[in-house]
């Protein structure tokens, strides 16, 4: 069988790998740092005092064309064979050899001068290795280079030591990439921290771009001192006040840097951006991959050592040295928090006003946390809103709603009750009281649900049930076909005449009628099976009555009016279910009107004597 | 107290996908229907339609899908006939967790989606993967293997919406059918990390856990169990509690065991459907009758809707076995009369089998 070699369009390669691979032609500026930095890493593996230098030169071009710029390293230069090899072959990398990730190179795919045919069409190197001849090489983006060596008079000017010099010639639309400012900014934001002195020169003026060391790597008199400075930086970097900045390392990745507590609310959905350098270059301004989920409350700049990227160099690559990385940083977070608690209850406050939702979700899962700052997170109750703490210090027993629903059917009475019920409807609330008793033993919880009240709710007496049975009877009768029983009992606010509540399945069963009446057809149908399965008193939803309420009372005592009772317990029904934004079923929309009239025409007959109710 | 229809719907965004979402989406719903919000009411019952749907909670897609065909009949602007089509072909899958239908009305509903998407010359691929899934949960896998390779023959003209979650209920789909090497082979992209999703591989694990005991990879089965067990003490969200349950029986790991019934039960015991109580009573079931086989005793609170006894008592574990073998026999004996075979009560007699592989172990 014969064997055939793939056919390679060598320009259509260099299109699709320098207009697609990269997110943005501003990462030419990377690669060639990149480069630069690998060379003067290379030659002092060598050459251990040899210093190093980078150096931007950005000039208008002498013919009157388009900028020019030039970057210069006295990095270990090229021969003629490496050339060959490295600049004319897509994928062979100088730094191949040496793939572990632990390695001090910054490249090694052998594809990133590729991202410089994005800006421009022709790629000019003048490298000059240890004791060989310079060697010019030109790309060009159809895919062809050509090599001449330089002798040493020729070199004199652009390559008189060993080193390598990369020209660019803006190409059309690019040209604003090589305005000198953009450059200035550019090399700072991806050299910003890497390791030799970088300098740009345009029109004469030296800029230079990485002379002051990231805080992470500087030393402090003291902790408002470094808190200061890492604040300061923050907000450069970001334009964030933020409100306190954590520094964060790591053995696995080598990792060094700062975590920021945002100063507003995010969303645990909203995406990260986290500013990530790889070897001192940055990788990303919006990375997600390093901090795990539930740390959508901090913002950070990190320099990794020991990473692997992927080819595009905007993230890493995930693999386990990443997942090891994501929980040694979790676990200073953690730990930061947890430290915080005592020694600085101040920031605390702020950052679980601000941070609730992340720190509550972390508590579910880490005891020592829970038991560190819970008592800090805030609770809407019947008293107000009040923490965690002051609920463990006043109440043995917590009891809460575990819905916003739940908690609003019961609110007000609990509260004229005296009784303290938590609003446990928001997202963790009801998960973080639960785990309580098995962290703090001494307190207890307890679910209470608008049923569960009107259990706890005070009993009349027989002598006041028995005054009550006529009443009763006939508010059972009106409300069966509501699927709704009656009681009575004793609570406060006496202002409050009846109290409606309704197991979920009960609630469900109100929507889902009301649904099938709208919708009808083989859909209402089903909705009408999924009604009427089940429990059927599960099913039934309560109406309480209170006996302390004066209309409660005159409706007792008049029991014997049937028409007016009728009317009367109707209306109150379906207050009770506005109030409680229960919907109205067909049904209860028809109890309504004909409770409204009836009582309009028992008032209206009865001229002398109108049946007042509300006295 | 009194959040308006707008307020409790962006409560609701910031919120994780789980039961607090939901119902404060129901809520949202009602205010909007107070507030004759309409536009509102649309786009709160389609987050409700696609919450409940990941939560298992069917009888909200049922209802919040009724509402939604209503309204589409005057917002096609905002319900279009493709859209309508394809949450219409998941809603009837959510139809089999209720005794209460028969089959020949979900019969009925598949056929007039199937009307419904020649009408509008719709691909009927979704349609016939939902098939495949109604099937299998009423454990008719003759028809389920119809669907299956009726699905099949219909080419995918897009990519599924969640790769990893296609993938998740294939491996089901294997296992339910005893092609258990077709199901490891399915699985191993999403088990070795290169196929993921927010549920996957997490569903996945919970698929195999009881097949990896019975071919005695215990350490298999351990680790992926141990990688769920957090997110299963989440009382919001079911998922796969009752595998995790069972294995948690087989494995000797009761405390973790007694967490999770003593988490999930209350919201079991307030469903509406009948599918997600035999589940979790069956599984109870199991960890009971091996808590009681290894002669042990847990402390854990029931909710006053189970066992009816006052706080501070008691109860032995024949008690507590009896009272989820009733639970679980009256919702078997419910969905297998409808679905015309008896597989949810031979699960349960099976148990005593079952937890001799425990002892093996």
């Amino acid at each position: 069988m014969d064997a055939f070699k793939f056919q390679v369009n060598l320009g259509g390669i260099i299109e699709l790998l320098s207009d697609h691979l990269y997110g943005s032609p501003e990462v030419y500026i990377r690669e060639l740092l990149q480069n630069a930095v690998d060379a003067i890493t290379a030659r002092r593996a060598i050459e251990a005092k040899h210093e190093g230098r980078v150096h931007i030169d950005v000039r208008n071009s002498a013919d009157g064309g388009p900028r020019v710029l030039a970057i210069h390293d006295d990095g270990v230069g090229l021969t003629e064979e490496d050339v060959h090899k490295v600049l004319a072959m897509i994928g062979a990398s100088s730094k191949r050899v040496v793939r572990d990730s632990a390695s001090d190179f910054i490249g090694q795919f052998g594809i990133g001068l590729l991202s410089c045919f994005v800006v421009s069409e022709e790629i000019v190197v003048v490298t000059r290795a240890t004791g060989m001849l310079a060697v010019e090489w030109r790309g060009r983006v159809d895919g062809t280079y050509h090599v001449t060596i330089l002798s040493d008079s020729e070199a004199a000017d652009v390559m008189p030591h060993v080193g390598t010099r990369v020209v660019l010639r803006a190409k059309k639309g690019a040209e604003g990439l090589f305005d000198p400012d953009r450059v200035v900014e550019l090399a700072r934001r991806f050299g910003g921290l890497l390791p030799y002195p970088i300098e740009v020169t345009a029109d004469d003026e030296r800029t230079p771009i990485n002379d002051v060391p990231p805080p992470f790597r500087m030393t402090f008199a003291n902790e408002v001192e470094r808190r200061r400075v890492f604040l300061a930086y923050g907000r450069a970097t970001f334009g964030d006040e933020f409100v306190d900045a954590i520094p964060m390392r790591s053995k696995a990745g080598g990792i060094e840097g700062i975590a920021y507590v945002l100063p507003y609310t995010t969303n645990a959905a909203a995406k990260r951006a986290d500013r990530v350098y790889l070897k001192n270059m940055l990788l990303s301004s919006s990375a997600e991959q390093l901090l795990p989920s539930w740390s959508f409350f901090v913002r950070c700049i990190f320099n990794a050592r020991s990473l692997r990227p992927n080819a595009a160099r905007d993230a890493f690559y995930e693999d386990a040295a990443l997942a090891k990385v994501r929980d040694a940083l979790g676990t200073t977070l953690r730990d930061y928090l947890r430290d915080l608690s005592g020694r600085d209850d101040d920031t605390l406050h702020r950052i679980i006003a601000l941070h609730g939702l992340a720190l509550k979700e972390l508590c579910l899962e880490d005891e020592a946390l829970y038991r560190a700052v819970a008592d800090f997170f805030p609770f809407e109750s019947t008293r107000g809103t009040v923490t965690l703490g002051e609920l463990r210090a006043a109440e043995k027993t917590i009891r809460y709603a575990p819905s916003i629903d739940g908690y609003r059917q019961i609110a007000h009475v609990a509260s004229a009750e005296g009784l303290t019920v938590v609003n446990a409807g928001y997202v963790h609330d009801a998960a973080i009281l639960a785990r309580l008793p098995g962290i703090f033993p001494e307190t207890r919880v307890e679910v209470i649900s608008a049923g569960a009240l009107s259990r706890q709710l005070a009993d009349v007496t027989l002598d006041e049930l028995e005054s009550a049975a006529s009443f009763l009877r006939v508010a059972d009768a009106v409300l069966l076909p509501f699927r709704c029983t009656a009681e009575i009992k004793h609570f406060a606010p006496a202002s409050i005449a009846v109290l409606y509540t309704a197991s979920p399945l009960a609630v469900f069963r109100k929507s889902a009628k009301r649904t099938s009446e709208i919708t009808g057809g083989a859909w209402g149908a089903v909705l009408d099976r999924l009604v009427e399965r089940g429990d059927v008193t599960e099913a039934y939803a309560k109406l309480t009555f209170n006996f302390d309420s004066a209309i409660v009372q005159r409706l007792v005592r008049r029991a014997n009016e049937r028409d007016l009772l009728k009317h009367a317990i109707r209306a109150l029904y379906t207050q009770s279910l506005m109030l409680g934004y229960h919907p109205l079923e067909a049904r209860d929309m028809a109890a309504m009107n004909e409770s409204l009239i009836g009582l309009v025409e028992l008032a209206t007959a009865t001229s002398r004597k109108p049946p007042r109710l509300d006295s | 107290m009194s959040a308006t229809a707008d307020e409790l719907y962006a409560l609701a965004e910031t919120m994780p996908v789980n039961t607090t979402r939901l119902e404060t989406l129901l809520l949202a719903a009602r205010a909007a229907d107070t507030e004759n919000a309409h536009e509102r009411g649309i786009h709160t019952r389609y987050q409700i339609y696609r919450i409940a749907s990941g939560l298992g909670r069917y009888e909200h897609v049922i209802e919040a899908y009724a509402w939604l065909r209503k309204a589409a009949e005057t917002r096609s602007d905002l319900l279009p006939p493709e859209l309508m089509l394809s949450i219409g072909a998941q809603a009837v899958d959510n139809l089999d967790p209720f005794a209460s239908i028969p089959l020949t009305q979900i019969d009925a509903l598949y056929d007039e989606q199937e009307k419904l998407h020649e009408q509008h010359g719709a691909s009927k691929r979704q349609l016939r993967w939902e098939r495949i899934f109604t099937e299998l949960a009423m454990n008719r896998l003759v028809p389920a293997r119809e669907a299956y390779e009726a699905w099949r023959a219909i080419p995918a003209t897009k990519p599924p919406r969640c790769a990893a979650c296609e993938t998740s209920s294939i491996v089901r789909y294997f296992i339910k059918q005893g092609q258990i090497d077709e199901a490891f082979a399915t699985a191993e992209p999403a088990l070795d990390g290169r196929l993921k999703c927010d549920a996957t591989p997490r569903n996945i694990y919970g698929n195999l856990l009881l097949t990896l005991v019975q071919r005695g990879e215990w350490d298999r089965a351990r680790a992926m169990h141990t990688r769920t067990r957090s997110v299963l003490m989440d009382p919001t969200w079911y998922g796969s509690v009752d595998e995790h349950i069972v294995f948690a029986a087989l494995d000797g790991s009761f405390t973790w065991g007694r967490r999770a019934i003593e988490m999930h039960l209350p919201s079991v015991l307030s469903c509406c459907d009948d599918l997600t109580p035999v589940r979790f009573h069956t599984s109870a079931l199991c960890f009971f009758m091996r808590l009681r086989q290894k002669r042990r005793t847990v402390t854990l609170r029931f909710p006053e809707t189970a066992m009816r006894a006052p706080s501070g008592v008691s109860h032995s574990i024949d008690a507590v076995v009896e009272w989820f073998d009733d639970a679980a026999r009256k919702y078997a004996r419910a969905l297998d009369a409808r679905n015309e075979n008896d597989y949810f009560m031979r699960k349960i007699d099976g148990i005593p089998d079952l937890l001799k592989i425990a002892r093996e172990a």
